[in-house]
C-alpha cells in the first residue's frame, strides 16, 4: 500500500502528472509474476526480478509513448489525467481479456501462519513489512543522496527554474517513471502470493493511494508513504472491530475531516502556489 | 423494434450525463470522477421513493434532483475550498464509498439492488416501456440541452469559463471562485440525477454495479470524444459510444469477451483523442 502511494506521489510531484495508469502497472506487474511462476514454472525470486524489470519497461513505454508526446504538444494537466485513465483502462481490460477475470495466485504454499497470543500473522506479512521498509529506505537515499534524486527533487519544486539550471526534464521524468514503476512490483508480487490478483484490482489500490497522497501531504513523497502505511493500519484495525464493509466509509471520513481541518496533510508544506 | 427503442432511450440517458459532466469538466475544469455516483444517487432516490413509498414519478424525480444537489454540496464544499485537484480525489473517494454503501445498506436492497420499480405515470397516464418512454427521455434530453445552452450563454456560464481558464484572474475581478465552482458541481449533479431517474424508470431494476467506475469512465469518454465545451459534442459522443458495444453483439464474439473489449476500446478512445485531437470531435481547441 505504502509502496504504491510513494510511486504515485513521486510522479505527481515531479512531473505533475496524475499518474492513474500506475494502477495498470500494479496489475501488470502482478500478472507478469503469475505468468513467470505459474505458467513457466520459474522460482519465485526469479519471477519477482522479471516482474520488477517488466514494470520498469512498462514505465519507460508509458513515458515515451504517452506522456512525452503529450508534453510536446503542450497538453494541459487534465489531458494527462484523462490519457492516463485511458491507459489504466486499456491495461486492466487487456489482462481481463488475456487471463480472464478469475483470481490468479501463486506460491500460496510458502505461506506460514504464526501467532503470538491473540495476534495472528503470516510470513507474507513479515515479507511485506521488510519490502516496504526497503523501498522506503531506497526512496529516501535516492531522493536525498544521489545526484539524479536531487535533480528529481529540483524539477519537482520548480520545473522551469531547474531547466534553466540545466536539468533535462525529459530525462528526469523518464527516470521518475521508471523508479515509480519498478518499486510497484514488490507490492504486486505480495498481492499475488497473499490474496491473488484480479484484473481490476488496480482501482481499489489506486483510490487508497490517492487518498493517502492527500492525507500524507501534497509535495512530500515520504509523507505520502507514511500516510499510506497509517491508512493501511487504521483500515485493518477498523476491520478488526466492525464489519469490513464499512472500511471504505471510515477512510472517506478520514479524508473528509482532513479536507476541513488540515488540507495540507500531515507533513505537507504549502497547499498550492499561484504559478506566474 | 423494442431493442432499437431501448438503445435510443439509453442514448438519451447517457447524453444527459455527458452534458452534465461537460458543464463541470469542460467549462470550469473540475475533473470529478463521481458523476456515476450522482447518477446513482438520482436513480436510487427515485427507485426508493417510487417502490417503498409509492410516490409518483414526477415528485420523486424532483426529490431526487434536490437530494443529489445536497449530496454534491457536501462533497464539493470542503475540497473546492482548497484546490480543484483535491476535488478529483475526494470525488473518486466518494464514488468508492457510494458503491460500497449501496451494496451493503438495507434500504438500497444490498447487493441484489432494487427490483420491480413501477412504470412511471404522469397524471394517471402510465408511460410504458416503449415509445412513450422514449418520447419522455427525448423531452428530458431536449430540456437539459436547452438548460445547459442557456447556462453557458449566461453571465454565470462566462464566469465558469473564466474560473476554468484562470482562477487568479477570475478572483481578481471579484468573483467568488468557491461559490461558482460549488454551484457548478451542484447543477451538474442535478442534471445527472434526471438521467438517474430516467434510468431507474427504464430498467425498473437497479444495482450498485450500474453506478461505478466503468460508468464514470464511459461518461468521461463521451465528453472527450465529443469535445470539451461542446454540448452537441456530448450528444454525438453518447450516440457513438453507446452504439458501438451494441453493434458488437452482432459479431460472432463470445459475450464474455465483449465486456473487456468494450473497456479496452473506451480506454483507447481516451488515449488516441488526447494524443491527436485533444479538443474532441466538435469541441473548441484546448490551450495549455
Amino acid at each position: 500500500m505504502a509502496i504504491v502511494t510513494m510511486g504515485f506521489a513521486i510522479v505527481i510531484n515531479t512531473v505533475s502528472v496524475w499518474h492513474i495508469a500506475h494502477a495498470g502497472t500494479y496489475v501488470a506487474g502482478a500478472y507478469l509474476a503469475w505468468i513467470m511462476v505459474a505458467l513457466l514454472g520459474l522460482p519465485l525470486w526469479l519471477g519477482l526480478i522479471i516482474s520488477i524489470v517488466g514494470c520498469g519497461i512498462i514505465g519507460i513505454i508509458m513515458e515515451i509513448g504517452l506522456y512525452r508526446p503529450l508534453r510536446r504538444s503542450g497538453s494541459p494537466i487534465g489531458g494527462y489525467l484523462l490519457a492516463s485513465i485511458g491507459l489504466a483502462f486499456v491495461i486492466q481490460n487487456a489482462w481481463a481479456l488475456l487471463a480472464g477475470t478469475y483470481p490468479k495466485m501463486v506460491g500460496g504454499e510458502i505461506k506460514v501462519s504464526y501467532n503470538i497470543g491473540n495476534i495472528y500473522f503470516t510470513n507474507i506479512d513479515i515479507i511485506l513489512i521488510i519490502a516496504c521498509a526497503l523501498v522506503f529506505t531506497f526512496f529516501f537515499f535516492f531522493l536525498n543522496r544521489t545526484s539524479i534524486g536531487l535533480s528529481v527533487k529540483a524539477v519537482a519544486s520548480n520545473s522551469r527554474l531547474s531547466e534553466i539550471w540545466g536539468a533535462d526534464f525529459d530525462r528526469v521524468s523518464l527516470i521518475t517513471m521508471v523508479i515509480a514503476s519498478l518499486t510497484v512490483a514488490p507490492a504486486s508480487m505480495v498481492r499475488v502470493i497473499d490474496i491473488g490478483i484480479v484484473p481490476f484490482a488496480g482501482w481499489d489500490v489506486l483510490i487508497l493511494a490517492l487518498i493517502a497522497y492527500i492525507v500524507g501531504g501534497v509535495g512530500s513523497t515520504l509523507g505520502a508513504g507514511l500516510a499510506g502505511l497509517c491508512l493501511g493500519i487504521i483500515k485493518s484495525l477498523m476491520i478488526w472491530q466492525m464489519p469490513s464493509v464499512w472500511a471504505p466509509l471510515i477512510i472517506f471520513a478520514i479524508v473528509y475531516v482532513f479536507m476541513w481541518a488540515r488540507p495540507r496533510g500531515i507533513s505537507g508544506k504549502k497547499v498550492w502556489v499561484y504559478e506566474v | 423494434m423494442d431493442y432499437i427503442i431501448t438503445i435510443l432511450t439509453s442514448i438519451c440517458i447517457w447524453a444527459i450525463l455527458g452534458i452534465s459532466w461537460n458543464l463541470m469538466a469542460g467549462y470550469s475544469k473540475l475533473f470529478a470522477l463521481c458523476q456515476s455516483a450522482f447518477f446513482g444517487v438520482g436513480a436510487y432516490c427515485t427507485a426508493i421513493l417510487m417502490t417503498n413509498l409509492g410516490w409518483n414519478f414526477v415528485p420523486s424525480l424532483i426529490a431526487a434532483m434536490g437530494i443529489t444537489a445536497l449530496v454534491a454540496l457536501l462533497i464539493a464544499l470542503p475540497s473546492l475550498r482548497v484546490h480543484s485537484d483535491y476535488f478529483l480525489v475526494i470525488s473518486l473517494a466518494f464514488l468508492y464509498v457510494f458503491y460500497h454503501s449501496v451494496k451493503n445498506l438495507e434500504i438500497t436492497g444490498g447487493a441484489t439492488g432494487i427490483k420491480g420499480i413501477p412504470s412511471p405515470s404522469i397524471l394517471g397516464w402510465v408511460i410504458g416501456p416503449s415509445y412513450p418512454y422514449l418520447a419522455m427521455s427525448i423531452i428530458c434530453l431536449i430540456a437539459v440541452y436547452l438548460v445547459a445552452r442557456q447556462i453557458t450563454k449566461s453571465a454565470f456560464g462566462k464566469t465558469l469559463l473564466a474560473v476554468g481558464c484562470d482562477e487568479l484572474a477570475a478572483s481578481s475581478v471579484g468573483k467568488n471562485i468557491t461559490a461558482v465552482k460549488v454551484s457548478c458541481v451542484m447543477i451538474s449533479a442535478t442534471l445527472a440525477a434526471i438521467s438517474g431517474s430516467l434510468y431507474a424508470g427504464q430498467m425498473r431494476y437497479i444495482n450498485a454495479d450500474d453506478f461505478f467506475l466503468d460508468q464514470t469512465f464511459l461518461i468521461v469518454c463521451i465528453v472527450i470524444l465529443g469535445g470539451f465545451k461542446s454540448i452537441k459534442g456530448s450528444v454525438l459522443g453518447a450516440i457513438i459510444l453507446i452504439m458501438i458495444p451494441e453493434l458488437m453483439r452482432f459479431t460472432p464474439l463470445p459475450t464474455t469477451v465483449i465486456g473487456p473489449i468494450t473497456g479496452l476500446f473506451y480506454g483507447l478512445v481516451l488515449i488516441v483523442i488526447m494524443l491527436f485531437r485533444p479538443h474532441g470531435l466538435l469541441g473548441e481547441r484546448m490551450k495549455g
